[in-house]
């Protein structure tokens, strides 16, 4: 049942495991980081994203034994997630145990048990047959939803937006909910608008890589289109939120990646045009359902 | 390219006839700011092929997978949609996989789109990532990619 998505990135004695995830579902393979160095080195290849490159900063702090200057670091390679936060979190919890590795057990377990509660909040408001439309990847918080869902009489099947240019959603999100045993189909991200005409989805499920408390998100480019057809389809959308701040969206940077990543999965070597690849966009409030925060709130539009 | 150097963008959908390509011309020697944004059109990767092409014409343009066009519709960078269809039958223009997305963003920004007569398939073009073969064969799972009806009210 368990995917290794769900715990990409351990701490083991003075290494750091990490779970290489651009070479999923091909091979499961596990890169060494020893130093502050490699970690970034790691999150800039986009090795780890999403809870990775949340367990991949605590555990860099537990090696170097600091919090602001690893937090500066991973900010400037990965510049919209928001690494300040993590620091603020970690500082706060550090206050309350004797080591910064107690700290950071402390947070990642109770981070593991709120993933569940909030799939479990998310499932009491999902229609009785929920056919999910979902983007990128979300480590594993789809199959507790799933089995959230199935705790409470409901059903659950995953529509998963293939999410080019790295295909998150067809290398990485079907994958896991197959090896669960969950009914999932992957589509191109253009057949979206297809498939709620159609009626195929009743509801779309998204995470975010930063909120604010307007209810704002920032996630995996692609995101925004999704929630702008939904909205037009009157299909309701939903996003799991953390620590959402107050600030106003459009001062987050938006991380525009190399363009060459844009062809990196696909067959050939080039030449290749010229390319863009913005990786986040910003959904506005107006347009999303509902948020379902790791605090355990729920908030519906 | 970033989004920063872009000041106008001019969308293409489907596959350019050689009519087509002469219109496309022309409006990128009409306003130096204009780009021709090609978008991927999975799963044939359909603007790889025509990325070759307007290379072929010396028409300056930019390559973007399918999922980026909302960001580019919601920073009013994408000006106009050439949307080069396949059939008009019965109210409905029938155009390649993702003609609805395309067509339905464009509409929702209140961005003009302007139906073409297009050419059919490429011949070259393929269900091209690496991923493709080993997926559908573990899982053959894969919605399959059908052309789409766009209601000729969406257009107008």
């Amino acid at each position: 049942m368990h995917s290794p998505l769900f715990f990409p990135v351990q701490l083991r004695q003075n290494t750091i495991s990490v779970l290489d995830e651009t070479k999923l579902p091909l091979e499961e393979t596990y890169i060494q980081v020893k130093t502050l160095k490699d970690a970034l080195q790691a999150l800039g290849q986009m090795k780890t994203r999403a809870f990775g490159q949340v367990l991949l900063f605590f555990y860099a702090c537990v090696l170097s034994g600091e919090i602001e200057e690893v937090a500066a670091a991973f900010q400037k390679t990965r510049p919209t997630f928001d690494f300040f936060q993590l620091a603020d979190v970690l500082k706060k919890t550090s206050q309350k145990t004797p080591t910064l590795k107690e700290a950071v057990e402390s947070i990642i377990e109770g981070f593991d048990e709120k993933r569940k509660v909030r799939a479990q909040r998310l499932a009491e408001i999902l229609p009785h047959e929920a056919r999910i439309l979902t983007i990128c990847n979300v480590n594993g918080e789809l199959i507790y939803l799933s089995e959230a869902l199935k705790g409470i009489g409901k059903t659950a099947t995953f529509f998963v937006s293939e999410t080019r240019p790295y295909l998150q959603g067809r290398r990485l999100t079907l994958w896991e909910l197959r090896r669960a045993h969950i009914p999932a189909q992957v589509l191109c991200d253009n057949q979206a608008a297809v498939v709620m005409k159609k009626g195929l989805i009743n509801c779309v499920v998204t995470g975010s890589d930063r909120s604010t408390e307007k209810g704002d998100i920032i996630n995996k480019i692609g995101t925004y289109a999704l929630a702008r057809l939904s909205h037009y389809f009157k299909i309701p959308f939903y996003v799991l939120i953390q620590f959402p701040r107050a600030i106003d969206v459009e001062e987050i940077a938006i991380e525009e990646r190399p363009p060459e990543e844009v062809f990196m999965w696909l067959d050939g070597k080039g030449p290749w045009p010229e390319a863009l690849y913005p990786s986040f966009d910003v959904t506005p409030s107006e347009i999303i359902s509902g948020w379902m925060d790791i605090s355990g709130d729920a908030r519906c539009a | 390219m970033r989004l920063s150097e872009l000041k106008g963008l001019l969308l293409l959908w489907g596959v350019p006839s050689a009519k087509g390509i002469e219109e496309i011309k022309e409006r990128v020697q009409a306003n130096r700011d204009l780009y021709v944004l090609v978008p991927e059109m999975r799963p044939y990767l359909l603007g790889l092929e025509i990325a070759r092409s307007l290379q072929e014409e010396g028409i300056k343009h930019v390559y973007a997978t399918d999922n980026m066009l909302g960001i580019l519709f919601f920073k009013h960078k994408v000006k106009e949609v050439l949307f080069f269809y396949k059939d008009l039958a019965e109210q409905h223009f029938w155009g390649t996989c993702g003609s609805l997305y395309v067509c339905l963003l464009a509409r929702l920004h209140n961005v003009p789109i302007k139906p073409l007569q297009g050419d059919k398939m490429i011949r070259s073009a393929r269900a091209a990532s690496l991923l493709d073969e080993y997926m559908c064969f573990q899982y053959n799972d894969a919605l399959k990619a059908e052309d789409e009806a766009v209601p000729e009210a969406i257009i107008q």
